[in-house]
C-alpha cells in the first residue's frame, strides 16, 4: 500500500516514548522522524515537509498549539495531536486552530494505527463513488442532487439535518468540533447553542435507525463528549 | 420561710374584717327576725372561712375578733364588752376557744395541702427540666422547650441561656424569646449558694461596665452553670418588678435547673468530642484501607508487566514468535488496566477534591447513552443490550464529557461483573423535575446487604474473585462522585431482570430542545 511509504514527523519531548513509538511506526513501514521540542519540530517540518504529523501539545519551548499554527500558515498536511485525557479544552483549541485529530495518551498501537490511515486516506483518495457520492456503509449523501439514501430508501432530513450530515460526512473520520458545526449549519450567531447539534444528530441517528434494521449504520455518528462529532469512514474500523 | 409583706397583711385585716361585718349581719338577721337565741356559730363559720382562705394566724386573729364583736354587739349591756350574765360569758368563752382551735386546725391542714401542692408544683416543674434534658436531645435543642416551661413556673417574663466563660463573654444558645437582644446585662441579682446547697440568697451585683443611663424596667437575675470548678454560663432571668424575690420555692427551682442545664450542656461537649474522636479515627482507618487497596491494585499490574517484560528481555529464554507477542498483549492488557485506574484515582481526587469543574450543557440522554455505549461496544462482548429512550424525553443538563463518564462506568461496571451473555437494558424516564437513566442487567445480581456500600470507594462485593481481579472498585465511587457534581444523584436496588440496577437522577435542562 502506497500509505505505507509515507513519512510521519513525531514531535514528543519524552525520549522513551518517543523511541517506543517510532520503532513501531517503522516496524510498520513508515519513513519516520522524531522531534524532541517545538524549534525542533519547525525546522524538520521546514526541511522534510513530511505527510503526517502526530503532534504532543505539551511541549516545552514552543508549544503543540504554536507549532500547529506555524504549519497550518503553510500547508494542510494532516496532524494528530496527541495530548493527556480530561483536557477538552485544550482538544478543541487544537482542533479549531486546524488540527485533523486527536488522540489521548496513553494509547494503545492499535488505535494510533487507525488514527494515521484515515488521516492519511483523507489526502490519497476520497471515499466518492463515481458520480461525486460520498458512501458509508448502505449510505449514500449525493451532494449535486442533495439527496441521502439508505440502500434504496431515501432517508428524509430538513434542511439543517441535511447539512449537518453533509459536513460530518466531508469530514468522515475526523472529529469535527461543535462549533465548527455550528458556524457551518446555523452560522456564527448560533455559537453559544451548542446543544443544537447534540439533538439534531440524536434526530438523525433515529431517521437513520428507521431505514437500518440490521444496524449497519448504527455507530455512524462517534460523539466525542466535549469535543464534537465524528462520522466513521467508508473503510469501517471502530477503533 | 415566707415573708409576709406589709401589703398582704392589711389585704388580710381587711378580709377578716369584712368577714366579720358580714358574720354581725348574719348573726343579727338570724336573731332578731327569726328568733334564733344564740346565733353565735354563724362566727365559727367566718373562722372557718378565713382559715381555710388565709391560714391559722388569720383564722386566730378572726376567732378573737368574733369573740369581742359578738360580747360588744350582741351581748347586754349592748355596745360595752362588759358581760352581765354569767351564763353570756360561758358562751363568749366557748367560742373564742372553739373558734381558735378550729382556725388553728383548719389553717394547718390548708398550710398542709399548699405545702404538698407546691412540692409537687416544684417537682412536676423539676420533672419538666430533667425530662427535656434526658429525652436523647442535645441539651441545645432541648433550651427552648425548657426555658419556657421554667419561665412559667417561676413566674419570669423571660428565660435564657449563656455560655461562656464569663458572664461578659456570653453567647446565648436558648431563650424564650430568641428575637429580643440579650446583650450587655446591667446589674443584676446573682444567686449565691454555699457548699451542699446550704446558704443560698441572691445577691446584687452591679457591673462597673454595665452601660450608663440605662435603666432596666425588669428585674434581672444570673444563676451560674458549673461544670466542677469552672463556671460554664449562667441562668438569665427577668423578672416584672412589683414581684418580689423569687420565693424560696422559685429559686430551689431556678438553682435545680441551673444545675441540669449544666450538666446537660457538659453532657452535650463531653458527646461532641468523643464522636469527633471516632470520626477522626473512622477516617484514619478508611484512609489506611484506601491506601492498602490502592497500592494493591497498582502493585498487582506493575508485578506482571515487569515479570513478562522481564521473561521477553531474558536471553536463556527461547521463546516462540506467537508466545511473545502473548506476552507483549499481556503486557499492553495490563498497562491499559493500570491508566484505567490511574486516571480514575485522578478523577475521584478531583471529586473528593471538590476540584470538578462542569460544564452542563442541555443534551439528549440518547446521545450521552449512545457515545458511551459505541466507546464500550468492545467490552460488551456479545450480549444483548436493549435501549429504551423515549424521543419526547426532555433535555438533561449534563457535562457532556462527565456524563459520558457515569454512563461508560455504569457499563464497565456491568461488562466487569456479569457474564458476557447477559441481559442489558439502558433505559430513561422523566422523574418530575429531574431525568432518571437506569442501567441494569440480567446477571447475577448484589446481595442485599451490599448495596448500601456499593457507591463507597474500593468497596467490591466479598465472594467475587473473578470481579476483584478486573474490577477497580472505583467505578460506582465515580458515577456517584460525578452524577452529584453535575447536581444529580444516584441509587441501586435489585433489578427486574434479576441483577443490579443503577438509577441515576440529572437535573433537566431549562431550554428546550429548540
Amino acid at each position: 500500500m502506497s500509505e505505507r511509504r509515507a513519512s510521519i514527523l513525531l514531535v514528543e519531548d519524552d525520549e522513551r516514548s518517543r523511541g517506543a513509538v517510532l520503532a513501531n511506526l517503522k516496524g510498520h513501514g513508515y519513513r519516520v522522524r522524531g522531534a524532541a521540542d517545538g524549534e525542533e519540530a519547525l525546522v524538520s517540518w521546514d526541511l522534510r515537509r513530511p505527510d503526517l504529523i502526530l503532534l504532543d501539545l505539551g511541549l516545552p519551548g514552543i508549544d503543540g498549539l504554536g507549532v500547529l499554527r506555524r504549519i497550518r500558515r503553510d500547508a494542510t498536511t494532516p496532524v494528530i495531536v496527541l495530548s493527556a485525557r480530561g483536557e477538552e479544552r485544550h482538544k478543541v483549541e487544537a482542533l479549531d486552530a486546524g488540527a485533523d485529530d486527536y488522540l489521548a495518551k496513553p494509547f494503545g498501537m492499535a488505535e494510533l494505527h487507525a488514527r494515521i490511515r484515515a488521516a492519511l486516506r483523507r489526502t490519497l483518495a476520497r471515499e466518492v463513488d463515481p458520480s461525486g457520492a460520498a458512501v458509508i456503509g448502505p449510505m449514500r449523501l449525493d451532494p449535486g442532487r442533495r439527496v441521502v439514501t439508505i440502500g434504496t430508501a431515501e432517508l428524509h432530513l430538513t434542511p439543517r439535518e441535511y447539512e449537518l450530515l453533509k459536513v460530518l460526512v466531508a469530514h468522515a473520520g475526523r472529529v469535527v468540533t461543535r462549533g465548527r458545526l455550528l458556524r457551518a449549519v446555523w452560522g456564527t450567531a448560533y455559537a453559544e447553542e451548542g446543544h443544537y447539534v447534540h439533538v439534531y444528530v440524536g434526530q438523525i441517528r433515529r431517521k437513520i435507525a428507521a431505514l437500518d434494521p440490521d444496524g449497519a449504520l448504527a455507530d455512524l455518528f462517534v460523539a466525542e463528549p466535549g469535543v464534537g462529532y465524528r462520522v466513521r469512514s467508508a473503510e469501517s474500523e471502530a477503533s | 420561710m415566707t415573708r409576709i409583706g406589709l401589703r398582704s397583711l392589711i389585704r388580710v385585716a381587711a378580709i377578716v374584717l369584712a368577714t366579720l361585718v358580714a358574720s354581725v349581719a348574719g348573726v343579727f338577721v338570724l336573731e332578731e327576725s327569726a328568733g334564733v337565741r344564740d346565733a353565735s356559730l354563724v362566727f365559727l363559720l367566718a373562722v372557718a372561712l378565713v382559715a381555710y382562705m388565709h391560714g391559722s394566724w388569720a383564722a386566730v386573729a378572726t376567732a378573737l375578733g368574733a369573740s369581742l364583736t359578738y360580747n360588744f354587739i350582741f351581748l347586754p349591756p349592748e355596745f360595752t364588752f362588759f358581760v352581765s350574765d354569767p351564763q353570756h360569758l360561758l358562751t363568749l368563752g366557748l367560742l373564742l376557744v372553739v373558734g381558735v382551735a378550729i382556725g388553728r386546725l383548719t389553717g394547718l391542714q390548708r398550710d398542709q395541702a399548699l405545702r404538698s401542692e407546691r412540692r409537687e408544683r416544684e417537682a412536676r416543674a423539676l420533672y419538666g427540666v430533667s425530662r427535656a434534658i434526658s429525652s436523647g436531645k442535645q441539651m441545645k435543642d432541648a433550651l427552648p422547650a425548657l426555658v419556657s416551661g421554667l419561665a412559667a413556673d417561676v413566674r419570669m417574663t423571660r428565660v435564657w441561656v449563656g455560655l461562656g466563660s464569663t458572664w461578659a463573654q456570653e453567647q446565648v444558645v436558648g431563650s424564650t424569646n430568641p428575637t429580643v437582644d440579650a446583650r450587655a446585662p446591667g446589674p443584676h441579682s446573682l444567686l449565691r449558694r454555699g457548699p451542699d446547697q446550704g446558704q443560698v440568697a441572691w445577691v446584687r451585683l452591679s457591673p462597673p461596665a454595665a452601660p450608663a443611663g440605662r435603666r432596666d424596667r425588669l428585674a434581672l437575675y444570673r444563676l451560674e452553670l458549673v461544670d466542677g470548678d469552672e463556671t460554664i454560663g449562667s441562668l438569665w432571668a427577668t423578672r416584672d418588678p412589683s414581684l418580689a424575690l423569687p420565693t424560696g420555692e422559685e429559686t430551689r427551682l431556678l438553682a435545680a435547673a441551673a444545675d441540669q442545664i449544666g450538666q446537660g450542656i457538659v453532657r452535650d461537649r463531653l458527646e461532641e468530642q468523643a464522636t469527633e474522636l471516632e470520626v477522626a479515627r473512622r477516617s484514619e482507618e478508611l484512609k489506611a484501607a484506601l491506601l492498602d487497596s490502592v497500592s494493591h491494585d497498582l502493585r498487582t499490574p506493575l508485578s506482571t508487566i515487569r515479570a513478562t517484560a522481564g521473561t521477553l528481555a531474558d536471553p536463556t529464554v527461547a521463546l516462540a514468535l506467537e508466545e511473545a507477542r502473548a506476552m507483549a498483549r499481556e503486557i499492553d492488557a495490563e498497562a491499559a488496566r493500570l491508566a484505567s485506574l490511574v486516571s480514575g484515582l485522578l478523577d475521584m481526587s478531583r471529586i473528593a477534591g471538590g476540584a470538578l469543574q462542569t460544564s452542563p450543557e442541555p443534551m439528549p440522554v440518547s446521545e450521552v447513552v449512545e457515545s458511551a455505549l459505541h466507546r464500550a461496544r468492545g467490552r460488551l462482548g456479545h450480549r444483548l443490550i436493549q435501549v429504551a429512550i423515549p424521543d419526547d424525553l426532555p433535555l438533561a443538563a449534563v457535562d457532556p464529557v462527565l456524563g459520558n463518564q457515569v454512563i461508560d462506568n455504569l457499563l464497565e461496571n456491568v461488562s466487569v461483573h456479569t457474564p458476557p451473555d447477559a441481559l442489558l437494558r439502558i433505559s430513561a424516564e422523566r422523574d418530575g423535575e429531574a431525568v432518571r437513566v437506569r442501567v441494569e442487567d440480567a446477571g447475577p445480581g448484589v446481595p442485599p446487604e451490599a448495596m448500601v456500600h456499593l457507591f463507597e470507594k474500593f468497596y467490591r462485593v466479598p465472594a467475587r474473585p473473578r470481579a476483584a481481579r478486573h474490577g477497580t472498585g472505583l467505578g460506582l465511587a465515580m458515577v456517584k462522585g460525578l452524577a452529584e457534581a453535575m447536581g444529580g444523584s444516584v441509587a441501586a436496588s435489585r433489578s427486574a431482570l434479576g441483577g443490579l440496577a443503577i438509577d441515576v437522577w440529572l437535573p433537566q435542562a431549562a431550554v428546550p430542545p429548540e
